[in-house]
């Protein structure tokens, strides 16, 4: 690549700048006025030309519009896009930081590979082929499941897709990405719910709502969103933020629920109980359009106010002005994220939501719904493309059919790809995730049973961050025993330091999001075009370009190639947009391009286009869109308006009978899955050919019309109960309201052995390490910094603005310990027994504020550079660690794993806080025992 | 202002340094020293005495002023700023501007009476009308200086310039006799009398300025509460008004009802300490105020 | 008309999500240090807790003006924005002691003392307010702050217009919300 763009120096750059801003200007000032800011300008000198792109940021999953200023093919600066639907030129600190993040100095610039314990410069080609050989020499010697493949949320939707096909053709399903631990709680709870797992409205369509309940911060992790919930809020909406901590959603909030970490449905519970025995249901929404109320009922019945209040420590007034604001100002929509996923119980927690949302009559409306704010940028494309251990993209699963299905899309046969794996049954059952990828690699030391022939011995990290790993503890044991590690990314990101070994890591660097083109899905199921802005720097190169080389090198690359001419739309176009049926995810890349193009006919009410080329059609074609003419869905479950206007209904998935023999149809022209002439049958999803226009074209919805099971037979719990923390503060509830048992989880669960209810007689029980570790843990977001950090940190702009880990601490506990607020502080817990380890701490500064009660401590998860009080940047490349450093808060998160996804438990453990250096004689005594 | 508005601590806002507060007080004594030396040529008493007051001037308001320049942007702004009427020249608004012309005209008067007292002494009695007011101003001035920036609340009262005005005449008239060493102690008599007023006039007005810039609001109340009982309240308690004052009043009166000269320099180094830590005190213990706007 | 910011204290309250920040710094390429928006916090993890952006609010009698020596700091005539020039500027930090806003901002300079002053322009002049060939570098009046402000909460332009989107805003909800809000309290 260019390696003239990499000696860009800050001289020539402040030149370019001063041109770009002089151009607009043209040395005399005058008035302005909008259209001359956003037309490209030429440049007053030397006719250099100064290009305004249109593209979308890199960080979180609002999907913000940024225009990139380049001025001779060179990033130098961004406006404000002010004509894109979602955001209207407004950005947070990380989108205003872009060209900090990509023309910086920090990124890795050409492949490295760590020899004797240096990292030496290596080329392309040697990279490649000595990852290439590696793996073929592990898939000789134990087989194509000793490898791991850590996908990414940040890349494009082609690249993400192709990290799937990549190990599809390698014969293994042991892939995963972020939303292993992020949102796949919500996709099982959401889809078991109503049939997608995914946001059912959009950011836009908050201004709609009357009511607002958070269940997490978007304050700090999504603040954009603000622009429409301020929206809804100038117009008279109320706002309850439910949340552990006096977050900064919830100074601006109306009504604070502090509650516990991990008692989510205790808390809905109470609400909902209010609006049961209040007479506040939607009996008609509930009647027509859902199943199995009457087992509801009988549930939450069991959670009065008073007893939610006793479990969640939300004083019950507190819960039934709560329920009544919620029944008073329909429609109100609920928000959540994290806070409320990354639990064992998150399946169930997300569930409650969208039952609450039901029995309001919220769901399937505008200004309802159950809005689920995704993490990265393009963390819902990434889902819905199956860079996941448990299925192929767009949520076939893996059975023999799903498997024939994306056979005949990538143009090979079943059996050929069959060859490719270990066995049929490896082919068949979901792969390694990222919440415990690391226990497989450490199977023969923890003595845990694994689900595959062979541990791990290679992983490919591929754009995916170890601080969101909870047990770096046991990540690091990992990375220290892999044959093989390699890391694509554009910084070196810490896994590439953390481990203390001397050779086998290759990085390699991956071009930023802005320097290859591509499609990105959003938090709310739009697609957007993002456009390439600049050449790639230095000697990176784009993600789809560097697997493609790699499945040449593996000997499979003329299958993996067979249908692209032309990279990266054929990618979407002749596969993604044939293959994705059962979310419909069929937009072309033309009609996104057209609609970036027009951005301006886009009402930003209604995300409708009013005339013009795109007349009619929803800004990002939100899917299920169902063909080139449909205007996409931007508002999931409407029955209202007609299919061919965005309307559909709950998805028939589970069969026209229920267990109990009543209907899962709609109440309202309900009918089953059709084939695409109209028939029953599952048709619609494995017909190549048909775009559904008859289906369409009669107002039948192609997946059916059903109704929403507020009780899922399929689950461990088919109505959520709720369920202590496997480390809860409280023993006396846990006895009551134990976790998961053992036996939920199997035999191995995503191949490998997970325990529940063993764990917390164990810990809670025996060993009582609530009394050593008194306070409960739980952790977030920063504003200023994305997942991992390792672009966050390395960014100059926002290293400044947030330069500091901490742990925050009330007051009280802060006094009880002799903590300052400044001071340097260690956090202890009990993680790490697995191997044998029982003191994991790490070493922050306090942070003594009344946001956390009495009892919690907060952290933020975006940190690396110190590993258990020790610093580790010395073992990055030279002159790539990150400005600004510090601890992991994963390394003391507790064990819990989601007894449906595997999700890691983040948000609720314990842990206790001490002056550095000193370690309590309880915490002592226990490592001893 | 019309709107309404809420005063809290600036947080984290680059202070002004100790070049400041040295240059103040540096200054302070030079022009004390200056009025000290006018004054008795004026009277027509002791040439030494103000021989030395005349010699220290020039020295004294130099040395400030380099480290005035000294806290300036960088070497090009240091050599701009000595060019005093083409850099200058807001001197209808701001007290800096007209401290840069009033120092600058002080330094060149102060520099030709002492070369008039050194010299021949024709022009001395007129370079020292002229020097009487010019030392007044510089000394008035230092204090406008502070009481300009209007968000300082601790700063912001007329009496500071007097305080200063005051604090410079003590510290001048020890600067002054601790040069001149003039043993007799008839000779000093009069001098030492003022001197002791001037310190009594302090001691109270010292105190008494604290606890009536309370009413320049909370943050005024905040920095003076720092002083008096404070992080600072060693400082202003034990070094400023018990060595700075009052041992210095205690030690004069003794001085003048026995008559024994011996002590006096250390009495006057005293006074000079007390002086170099009022001016520290105000320059430190400043908090700047930060008005938000609730608009 | 003048130029202004105006800072909405009633409905679109600040989050302090650091975009004013951020994109200030990528924009105008200010140093390390210098930040000339800023947003501050009072009262933090209470229930009244504030945020607030703090840029230069372009005073209509700037008392930075009033007190620099050297007649650096002028007020442009046709629309009111307050600038500095940095060729006469000496850096004494007169006008940072003088301004209620902590607009000024230093850079470290000399002997660890503070560089000239660098403030708020309107976006209209970046940190280095020459080119290479030494001519003052002019944009439009157009701050990147408040384009990019997420909650709307930093208004910026001329006065009338801001200030009849604050009250409409205002009216907005008092108008529609007012019984909600009473329900909450």
């Amino acid at each position: 690549m260019a390696l003239s763009a990499m000696k860009m120096k800050r001289r020539s750059f402040l030149k370019l700048a001063a041109a770009a801003g002089g151009a607009a200007a043209l040395g005399k000032y005058f008035k302005y006025s909008g259209a001359e800011l956003f037309e490209p300008v030429a440049a007053q000198e030397g006719g250099e030309k100064v290009e305004l792109i249109k593209t979308i940021c890199i960080h979180c999953s609002v999907g913000c519009g940024i225009l990139a200023k380049v001025a001779n093919g060179q990033l130098v600066d961004i406006e404000p896009w002010e004509n894109h639907p979602i955001n209207r030129g407004r950005l947070c600190s990380k989108g205003a930081s872009i060209p900090a993040s990509i023309n910086n100095d920090r990124r890795l610039k050409y492949p490295m590979k760590k020899e004797g314990g240096k990292w030496r410069k290596i080329s392309w080609e040697e990279a490649l082929t000595e990852i290439a050989n590696k793996m073929l020499e592990i898939r000789e010697k134990y087989g194509p499941d000793a490898i791991f493949f850590a996908g990414s949320a940040h890349v494009s939707n082609e690249a993400a897709y192709l990290q799937r096909k990549f190990m599809a053709f390698w014969g293994s399903n042991n892939i995963d990405h972020q939303a292993r631990i992020c949102h796949s709680t919500t996709v099982a709870g959401l889809g078991n719910t109503w049939g997608y797992g995914a946001q059912t409205n959009n950011f836009n369509d908050m201004r709609h709502a009357k009511s607002i309940i958070f269940f997490s911060n978007p304050a700090e992790a999504h603040p954009v969103s603000f622009y429409h919930i301020y929206k809804a809020k100038q117009r008279g909406a109320v706002l309850i933020c439910a949340d552990p901590r006096f977050s900064r959603t919830a100074a601006q909030s109306d009504l604070h629920l502090q509650f516990r970490p991990g008692t989510d449905i205790p808390l809905v519970w109470g609400i909902c109980y209010e609006i049961i025995t209040n007479g506040w249901v939607d009996e008609e929404f509930v009647r027509l359009r859902t199943h199995g109320y009457e087992y509801a009922k009988e549930v939450i019945l069991q959670y009065p106010p008073e007893v939610a209040e006793e479990i969640t420590g939300v004083p019950a007034e507190k819960i039934k002005l709560a329920a009544k604001l919620l029944a008073e100002n329909r429609p109100g929509t609920l928000q959540y994220a994290m806070g409320a996923t990354q639990h064992e119980v998150g399946t169930h927690n997300i569930r409650a939501f969208a039952i609450l949302q039901l029995l309001l009559g919220n769901a399937a409306k505008s200004g309802g719904g159950v809005n689920a704010f995704r993490g990265h940028d393009n963390v819902q494309g990434a889902t819905d493309l199956a860079v996941l251990s448990n299925t192929l993209p767009s949520y076939y699963g893996l059975s023999e059919g799903a498997w024939k299905h994306w056979a005949k899309v990538w143009g090979v046969s079943y059996e050929w790809l069959q060859g490719r794996f270990a066995s049929k049954d490896l082919m068949h059952a979901k792969g390694a995730t990222m919440s415990r990828w690391r226990d497989l690699v450490l199977a023969e030391e923890t003595g845990d049973k694994i689900g595959q022939p062979t541990p791990i011995k290679m992983a490919i990290f591929w754009g995916h961050s170890t601080p969101s790993q909870a047990g770096t503890y046991l990540v690091k044991k990992a990375l220290e025993k892999l044959e093989m590690l390699v890391i694509v990314d554009p910084y070196v990101e810490s896994a590439a330091a953390l481990p203390e070994r001397d050779d086998g890591i290759i990085l390699l660097p991956a071009c930023t999001n802005w320097e290859y083109p591509g499609t990105v899905t959003n938090s709310s199921r739009q697609v957007q075009w993002r456009n390439k802005v600049i050449d790639p720097l230095y000697d990176s190169k784009p993600d789809v370009e560097i697997l493609i080389a790699l499945a040449h090198k593996l000997g499979f690359g003329e299958e993996f190639t067979k249908n692209f001419k032309k990279l990266p739309e054929d990618i979407y176009d002749k596969e993604i947009r044939v293959g994705a049926r059962v979310i419909a995810m069929r937009q072309s890349t033309w009609r996104l391009k057209r609609q970036e193009e027009y951005d301006y006919v886009f009402n930003v009410e209604t995300l409708r286009a009013e005339g013009g080329p795109c007349d009619g059609e929803y800004w990002g074609l939100p899917w299920p869109c169902w063909n080139d003419e449909h205007p996409g869905t931007p508002i999931l479950y409407r029955n209202e308006i007609p299919v061919a206007e965005g309307g559909h209904d709950f998805r028939a998935k589970w069969g026209t009978k229920a267990p109990d023999g009543k209907t899962l149809l709609s109440g309202i022209n309900g009918h089953a899955e059709l084939n695409p002439d109209g028939t029953p049958g599952p048709g619609w999803k494995l017909d190549l050919t048909t775009d559904y226009k008859k289906l369409i074209a009669a107002n039948k919805v192609p997946y059916g019309r059903g109704r929403a099971r507020l009780w899922a037979w399929n689950l461990p719990d088919p109505v959520p109960v709720h369920r202590e923390p496997v480390w809860t503060p409280r023993p006396e509830l846990a006895r009551k309201y134990p976790t998961f048992e053992d036996k939920v989880y199997g035999e191995t669960h995503f191949r490998i052995e997970t325990k529940g209810r063993s764990i917390q007689e164990r810990d809670i029980f025996e060993k009582e390490i609530h009394k050593a570790y008194p306070l409960v843990f739980t952790s977030g977001r920063q504003v200023e910094h994305q997942g991992g950090g390792a672009m966050t940190r390395a960014n100059p702009i926002l290293a400044e603005l947030q330069p500091d880990m901490y742990v925050e601490i009330n007051p009280k506990d802060a006094n009880d310990r002799g903590i300052k607020d400044g001071d340097v502080v260690w956090v202890h817990t009990y993680r790490g027994y697995e191997l044998g380890h029982y003191r994991s701490r790490i070493q922050v500064k306090a942070k003594v504020t009344r946001r956390v009660p009495p009892g919690v401590v907060f952290l933020p998860f975006h940190w690396a550079g110190m590993f258990e009080t020790v610093e580790y940047t010395q073992r990055f490349p030279e002159g790539t660690k990150p400005i600004v450093i510090g601890e992991c808060a994963n390394t003391i998160s507790p064990p819990g794993w989601a007894p449906e996804t595997q999700m890691q438990t983040t948000k609720s453990g314990l842990c206790e806080v001490t002056k550095a250096g000193v370690i309590p004689e309880a915490i002592e005594r226990l490592a001893k025992a | 202002m019309e709107f309404p508005y809420y005063v809290m601590e600036f947080p984290g806002y680059q202070r002004w340094g100790w070049e400041i507060a040295l240059y103040i007080f540096l200054g302070g004594v030079g022009s004390g020293a200056l009025i000290t030396a006018a004054v008795t040529l004026l009277l027509g008493k002791e040439t030494k005495i103000a021989r030395a007051g005349a010699y220290l001037a020039p020295p004294l308001l130099i040395v400030g002023s380099v480290l005035l320049l000294l806290d300036l942007a960088g070497i090009k702004a240091m050599l701009r700023a000595m060019l005093v009427p083409l850099t200058f020249t807001n001197i209808t608004t701001s007290w800096m501007a007209r401290g840069a012309w009033i120092l600058l005209v002080t330094l060149l008067v102060a520099i030709a009476f002492a070369y008039s007292l050194a010299t021949d002494k024709r022009y001395s009695r007129t370079l020292a009308l002229l020097a009487l007011p010019l030392g007044i101003a510089t000394a008035l001035y230092t204090g406008l200086l502070l009481k300009g920036a209007r968000f300082v609340p601790l700063w912001n009262s007329g009496e500071l310039p007097l305080l200063f005005l005051t604090s410079a005449l003590t510290t001048g008239i020890a600067a002054t006799l601790l040069l001149a060493s003039v043993k007799e102690y008839s000779k000093l008599r009069g001098f030492l009398a003022a001197l002791l007023v001037l310190l009594l006039i302090e001691a109270i007005e010292v105190p008494l300025y604290f606890f009536i810039i309370g009413e320049q609001g909370d943050i005024a109340v905040k920095s003076a509460s720092a002083i008096l009982s404070g992080a600072y309240s060693i400082a202003f308690w034990l070094v400023l008004m018990f060595l700075g004052i009052i041992i210095p009043i205690l030690g004069l009166g003794y001085v003048l009802i026995t008559r024994k000269a011996a002590a006096l320099p250390a009495f006057f180094a005293l006074v000079l300490l007390g002086g170099l830590t009022l001016r520290f005190l105000f320059v430190h213990g400043a908090i700047k105020a930060f008005v938000v706007p609730l608009i | 008309m003048p130029k202004k910011f105006l800072l909405d204290m009633y409905v679109n309250r600040c989050l302090r999500c650091g975009g004013c920040m951020a994109v200030c710094k990528t924009h105008n390429r200010t140093p390390e240090g210098v930040h000339r928006i800023r947003v501050i916090t009072f009262d933090e993890g209470e229930p009244t807790e504030t945020n607030m952006p703090m840029p230069c609010l372009h005073c209509n009698e700037p008392p930075c003006m009033y007190v620099c020596p050297t007649k650096a700091i002028y007020k442009r005539k046709e629309d009111g924005i307050v600038l500095v020039n940095k060729d006469t500027c000496i850096g004494c930090g007169y006008c940072l002691m003088a301004c209620p806003f902590g607009a000024p901002q230093f850079e470290k300079g000399t002997f660890g003392n503070r560089g000239k002053m660098d403030k708020c322009t309107f976006c209209v002049e970046p940190y280095e307010q020459k080119d290479e060939q030494g001519r003052l570098i002019q944009r439009e009046p157009k701050p990147r702050c408040a384009m990019v402000c997420a909650t709307g909460h930093l208004l910026a332009g001329d006065a009338d217009e801001i200030s009849a989107k604050l009250r409409e805003r205002v009216g907005y909800r008092m108008s529609r919300g007012v019984e909600k809000t009473f329900l909450t309290f």
